[in-house]
């Protein structure tokens, strides 16, 4: 069930979004999927050929791993994740 | 028959202070209510109001502005007015009335509390002509928005609006509940009559009024003078209270009342007078940016008020308050035009070619950074894909502000989250100033859902737009029907 929030920050955006997600369902790498597919080319330029994009806690140095599911990641309900170019 | 001067019998006239015999002083002016700093009345009674003004002159005066005011133009003429206006013209009248009525409403609660709670015989008399200004500022706008209901719903929502749930007014209850209404009247005085009344209304006021008049919209300018007159008048009881609590070693209270305040009330105008100066005034009749005449009522004669009466400017002013200027409402008029089916109004985007380089003159980087996103919808736009100009991920909105959660995009980016955990909470600010006033009290503010909080706990089962009161008709649209956008297929051509 789609019921834990996120608050996502995407490089480039203008503001911080929010994505319901299932989080045992869900990974960190379809958390940034979903963000690519609805931001870019909505309110971020597409992205240079080639760009790989990385996920960690807001402010964080330390990447989640891709194969992550949001449970096993250790956020809060309504965590804010950076989702930048690698 | 000989009148006395005013001169000669005014201050013995109000100073109707005096010893209570059937019940205690504290009941009949609480302390939580009247006076928390245990200030002597002794010296309450010192507060000297510097505009004095009897019921006679004040009935007097009020009359003549009402007689200016509504006889500028017919009903007819203002309507055929409206028909004719630019779309962004047209958008900042819908923005307008119902952003502002209620709170002119609402602020007569405000001054009829110091009316009846104040110490100052003087700040009473103040406060009752207060209380009857913002009845008439609340009558003359609910007024004008009345003659345009039949040319747009938008102007329905000058009465619907306090009644729903929609995000713009919960962000503007939360800031002047927190401002006017849930403190103790010196408090609340201090705030809403130095703060907000000296510091910002003269941007909606004064400076939107000028635009006004040149945009030839004088019956919209004669309202808006009209309301400062009154304004420049009652702020008036600002100054004295402070002056005494200065004198009685309160000046730390009085300064962080300032701070807070003056944050709280400047993202609401950042909103309401930034996008309308700079997005929606037609860019031929712009009298100054938003930025310039925020320079020039706030940087300059407010700064100078504070530093005349022996307060510091707020701590955030150098580092936090400059820079927000050049960007927080840039980035909030993007989201309004993205979301825009979520307001009452119709919203124009106000970046054609000829837009965008004025906007880059008065905001240096402007196009690497707010242009970009700019750039996306106005290809989105030109490739027929409307519906990827409205995104389907809800945007994050402050806990202080209760707009959205915004920064610097494109090139430039810089989009930062202050966080804070509290009984299980994170809560979430845009800017350090906003987490910085949760933290002087978090008791008053943690229990605040904004708009977003309400959504993630699941308190929308019918969805937002059900929650916010909002039928299809309600939902604004863009006012250009995306013509604007062409003009960029043109230019490239």
């Amino acid at each position: 069930m789609e019921n834990f929030a996120l608050v996502i920050n995407f490089q480039g955006d203008y503001g911080m979004k929010v994505m319901m997600v299932d989080p045992e369902v869900t990974t960190i790498g379809d958390v940034a999927r979903i963000a690519h597919d609805e931001l870019v080319g909505v309110v971020v330029k597409p992205l240079p050929p080639g760009t790989t994009l990385v996920v960690r806690k807001h402010g964080s140095d330390e990447v989640i791993a891709d194969a992550t599911k949001v449970s096993q990641a250790g956020l809060v309900f309504m965590e804010a994740l950076d989702i930048i170019h690698a | 028959m000989a009148f006395l001067a005013n001169s000669d019998w005014y201050d013995l006239a109000r100073d109707t202070n005096w010893t209570p015999s059937y019940v205690p002083e504290d009941e009949m002016f609480p302390p939580q209510f009247s006076d928390p700093f245990g200030i002597p009345v002794t010296e309450w009674e010192t507060f000297d109001e510097p505009y004095k003004i009897t019921y006679r002159d004040y009935v007097r005066g009020q009359r003549e502005k009402d007689i200016g005011a509504y006889s500028v133009k017919s009903a007819t003429a203002r309507t055929d007015f409206y028909r004719k206006a630019a779309p962004g013209w047209k958008s900042l009248l819908q923005l307008h009335f119902p952003a502002v009525s209620f709170t002119e409403y609402n602020s007569v609660s405000a001054f009829a509390r110091m009316s009846r709670f104040g110490r100052a015989a003087g700040m009473r008399n103040m406060a009752t002509f207060g209380s009857l200004d913002e009845i008439r500022h609340a009558q003359i706008q609910m007024y004008f928005a009345y003659e345009f209901v039949g040319e747009h719903r938008a102007f329905d929502w000058a009465q619907k609006a306090p009644r729903t749930n929609n995000w713009v007014i919960i962000a503007e209850r939360h800031c002047f509940d927190d401002v006017e209404h849930t403190r103790d009247i010196v408090s609340s005085a201090v705030m809403t009559n130095f703060s907000f009344e000296q510091a910002f209304t003269n941007l909606q006021f004064i400076a939107l009024s000028a635009d006004a008049k040149r945009y030839g919209d004088y019956s919209f300018a004669t309202m808006l003078q009209s309301i400062q007159s009154d304004e420049a008048r009652h702020a008036q009881i600002g100054e004295p209270l402070i002056e005494i609590m200065i004198r009685n070693g309160r000046k730390a209270e009085v300064q962080k009342m300032i701070d807070i305040s003056f944050w709280r009330i400047w993202k609401q105008f950042a909103v309401l007078s930034g996008i309308s100066m700079d997005y929606y005034t037609p860019l031929d009749q712009r009298e100054h940016s938003f930025k310039e005449f925020t320079a020039e009522f706030v940087g300059q004669q407010f700064l100078r008020n504070i530093e005349v009466i022996g307060l510091e400017k707020p701590w955030y002013w150098d580092e936090y308050f400059l820079t927000d200027i050049d960007v927080y409402h840039h980035a909030q008029q993007i989201g309004i035009y993205l979301y825009r089916q979520t307001g009452w109004w119709d919203v124009v985007a106000g970046v054609s070619p000829a837009e965008r380089q004025w906007l880059e003159a008065k905001y240096p980087g402007w196009t690497d950074t707010f242009g970009e996103v700019w750039d996306v919808i106005s290809k989105n736009i030109n490739k027929g894909r409307i519906e990827k100009t409205e995104p389907k991920l809800l945007p994050m909105m402050c806990n202080m502000v209760g707009f959205e959660l915004t920064g610097v995009p494109g090139k430039n980016w810089d989009v930062k989250d202050y966080q804070l955990d509290l009984d299980g909470r994170r809560y979430h600010f845009g800017h350090p100033v906003d987490k910085w006033i949760f933290e002087q009290e978090p008791e008053r503010y943690k229990n605040h859902l904004s708009f977003i909080d309400r959504f993630v706990q699941g308190l929308m089962p019918e969805g937002p737009l059900k929650y916010m009161s909002m039928g299809e008709a309600d939902c604004g649209v863009c006012g250009e029907n995306f013509g604007w956008a062409k003009t960029y297929r043109q230019a490239a051509e």
